[in-house]
């Protein structure tokens, strides 16, 4: 047990908790019979025995001092904070830039920070791939993937 | 029941010339996906599942049957040629496949691995087309109630295999079974757990979900892990000899039964298959000591049983409409996207369908040999890609496919959400697996069971008094109880591993 798996508890305690205040009221229906809420307090009730479970566990000494930190040092840290903030980045973009252009700035920048490639290769992989996927996708295949205020 | 004719215009429809592309591009993609590491057919097929909806139900289904079965092919070119798994089924290939690549036998051992798949791909075919007809007539006896034991039971198998904690197994699969639960009840129309947002009447798509899971969070780790490019050992030449074909026969025909029969079961992936086989064969032999450093049998062993596994998986699809890994379970989305519920009923009323699926699972396995022996030397080119440019392509197949499932941005933000939920997951040691299983049978699981209650007029007891799931039940308690005491004697076996969120 790690003390992630602490935090893992609360959150199981604090899930089955919201989840049974939301569903108790409506565990019967109208005519006596099981409502809609039944199954889900059946649900809160696995996750609060399974968060009793690990807070037992860990109180009966069953911890792990030797366990790897959950978050990364180093530079694998640091691509991954990068990374996964540009995928946040992207989503945010595509919302006015569009698809097109969000994608082709995000495949520039994870070619550049994951394998510092020359900006001529990037640029030509970046394009060619985003031109030919969203020309596939939109041409071909009819999806309406969304556009920004630029049209891509 | 089985009948010749039945196969044979199955064969006819499959050879028709678009479901016969369909069943190449399948294939190849398969192979591609299971060559890349870190890329598994379940986010493959994820990710192609919106895209297919342009295609008829047969071709699309064809398709990501070939990625299913043609990524067990291409798992062991990376296993034996970079010591570097493709798929977790093959991570028991590299032990003795990469010892015999720095012995300069690599070509032997890819070959040995391509046709050993062949042969237990093709002969369990041959039970797929045996087992599953008497088994879904048995199915059609099953009501709600022997339904629900079924269900129980599948997740009770996949929760005791899926990693090495029963309690985050079980958090895993509560979770997956809640996030089914959230949005408009299918029989009231009341909203459960929305909180007032529009977006959360329809729910969670499992689509989306298996996206950030299974690929958003695998490419999370792999960067983090900062996978670059490497270098792959030369290939030689490829054949092995007479004799060594013949010395490995039995450990084919072994691992063909063995993979199978495993494969059959609700919730045993080629993963599990594969280590079994390699630890049974290594029983079986004269030798044992020298798996590990560079027997044949180490190779033709777990391909086998993983490509044999894969056809036994789909018994319980095709008569239960149990899923038997996670990429099973893409598979049963799929066809329930096409409005297709496999399982009994589809045997009534679509059995041409089945049987089409089943004659293009013998041909594309004869395009796996073809691809995968003569084209090795292209495959291994393959792993050569860095993956500064791999991560950011897959990464936008991703979003294409998140998008495409309801053309809603919102799915964007579930994907990526569960893409950080899933790489925390792999931290933290909880296995995908059970909650995106839940999230495809929570629905059904949930229907069933009310539907037994209303059966019973509310009483739970039904569940015990009907003997097929009180017998269900029983073993699902049974497995569970004995997890338990396996993992307390802390002498677990080999099955009981961390199996890798792509299955």
């Amino acid at each position: 047990m790690r003390r992630e798996d602490l935090v893992m508890a609360v959150l199981c305690l604090a899930t089955s908790a919201v989840v049974l205040v939301q569903s108790v009221p409506r565990y019967f229906n109208d005519r006596g019979s099981l409502g809609s809420g039944a199954y889900p307090c059946y649900i809160a009730l696995l996750l609060a025995i399974c968060g009793v479970s690990i807070f037992t566990q860990w109180f009966r000494g069953n911890r792990k001092t030797d366990a790897p930190p959950f978050f990364p040092s180093g530079r694998g840290g640091k691509l991954l904070i990068c990374t996964a903030g540009s995928m946040v980045a992207h989503r945010l973009a595509t919302d006015f830039l569009g698809f097109g252009l969000a994608s082709l700035l995000f495949m520039i920048y994870l070619m550049r920070l994951l394998g510092n490639h020359r900006w001529w290769v990037t640029l030509a992989l970046s394009f060619l791939f985003v031109g030919l996927v969203s020309y596939t996708f939109r041409e071909w295949l009819y999806m309406d993937l969304p556009r920004g205020f630029l049209g891509y | 029941m089985f009948a010749w004719s039945d196969l044979l215009a199955g064969f006819g429809t499959a050879i028709t010339p678009m479901n016969l592309l369909w069943c190449f591009i399948g294939s190849v993609l398969g192979t591609f996906v299971g060559v890349l590491p870190g890329v598994g057919p379940t986010p493959a097929i994820a990710m192609l599942l919106p895209i297919t909806s342009y295609l008829g139900p047969t071709p699309a289904i064809i398709m990501l049957a070939g990625i299913y079965y043609g990524s067990q092919y291409g798992g062991s070119t990376t296993s034996i040629l970079l010591n570097m798994p493709g798929e977790i089924s093959s991570v028991p290939t590299c032990l003795d496949g990469y010892q015999l690549a720095k012995q300069g036998r690599a070509g032997p051992a890819l070959a040995m691995a391509a046709i050993s798949s062949f042969f237990a791909g093709t002969f369990s075919l041959v039970g797929l087309t045996f087992f599953a007809p008497p088994l879904a007539e048995v199915a059609l006896k099953f009501t709600p109630t022997e339904y629900v034991g079924l269900m129980v039971l599948a997740l009770a198998v996949v929760v005791n295999l899926s990693g090495k904690s029963l309690t985050k197994g079980l958090i895993s699969a509560g979770f997956g079974l809640l996030f089914t639960a959230i949005g408009m009840d299918s029989i009231t129309g009341e909203q459960r757990m929305t909180f007032g947002n529009l977006n959360l009447l329809n729910g969670f798509d499992f689509v989306v979900a298996a996206i950030g899971l299974f690929a958003l969070s695998e490419i999370l780790a792999s960067v983090e892990e900062e996978v670059g490019q490497i270098s792959v050992m030369k290939i030689g030449k490829l054949m092995p000899t007479l004799r060594e074909l013949k010395d490995n026969l039995m450990a084919m025909i072994r691992a063909t039964l063995l993979g199978f029969g495993l494969g059959m079961l609700p919730g045993v992936s080629p993963a599990v298959t594969a280590f079994i086989a390699y630890d049974t064969e290594k029983r079986f032999s004269k030798h044992p000591e020298k798996f590990g450093t560079g027997v044949l049998e180490g190779v033709t062993a777990p391909e086998g049983a993983n490509n044999s596994a894969t056809s036994g998986g789909f018994v319980p699809l095709f008569a239960f409409g149990l899923p038997s890994s996670s990429a099973m379970a893409m598979l049963l989305g799929a066809l329930m996207i096409y409005g297709l519920q496999p399982g009994p009923i589809m045997w009534q009323q679509n059995p041409h369908f089945i049987w089409t699926i089943i004659a293009s699972m013998y041909i594309g396995n004869a395009m796996l040999l073809v691809l995968n022996l003569p084209l090795v030397g292209m495959w291994a080119k393959v792993c050569e890609i860095p993956y500064s440019i791999l991560a950011p392509t897959v990464l936008i197949f991703c979003v294409i496919g998140a998008f495409s499932v309801r053309g809603n941005i919102f799915d964007l933000w579930v994907a990526l959400i569960f893409g950080l939920v899933g790489y925390a997951m792999k931290k933290l040691g909880y296995p995908p697996a059970p909650m995106l299983l839940c999230m495809i049978l929570g629905d059904r699981l949930e229907s069933s069971f009310r539907q037994s209650l209303v059966l019973s007029g509310g009483s739970l007891r039904i569940f015990v008094t009907r003997p097929i799931t009180a017998t269900l039940l029983a073993l699902a308690v049974i497995l569970t109880a004995a997890s338990l005491v396996a993992r307390r004697r802390a002498s677990a076996p080999a099955v009981l591993v961390e199996v890798d969120p792509n299955y």
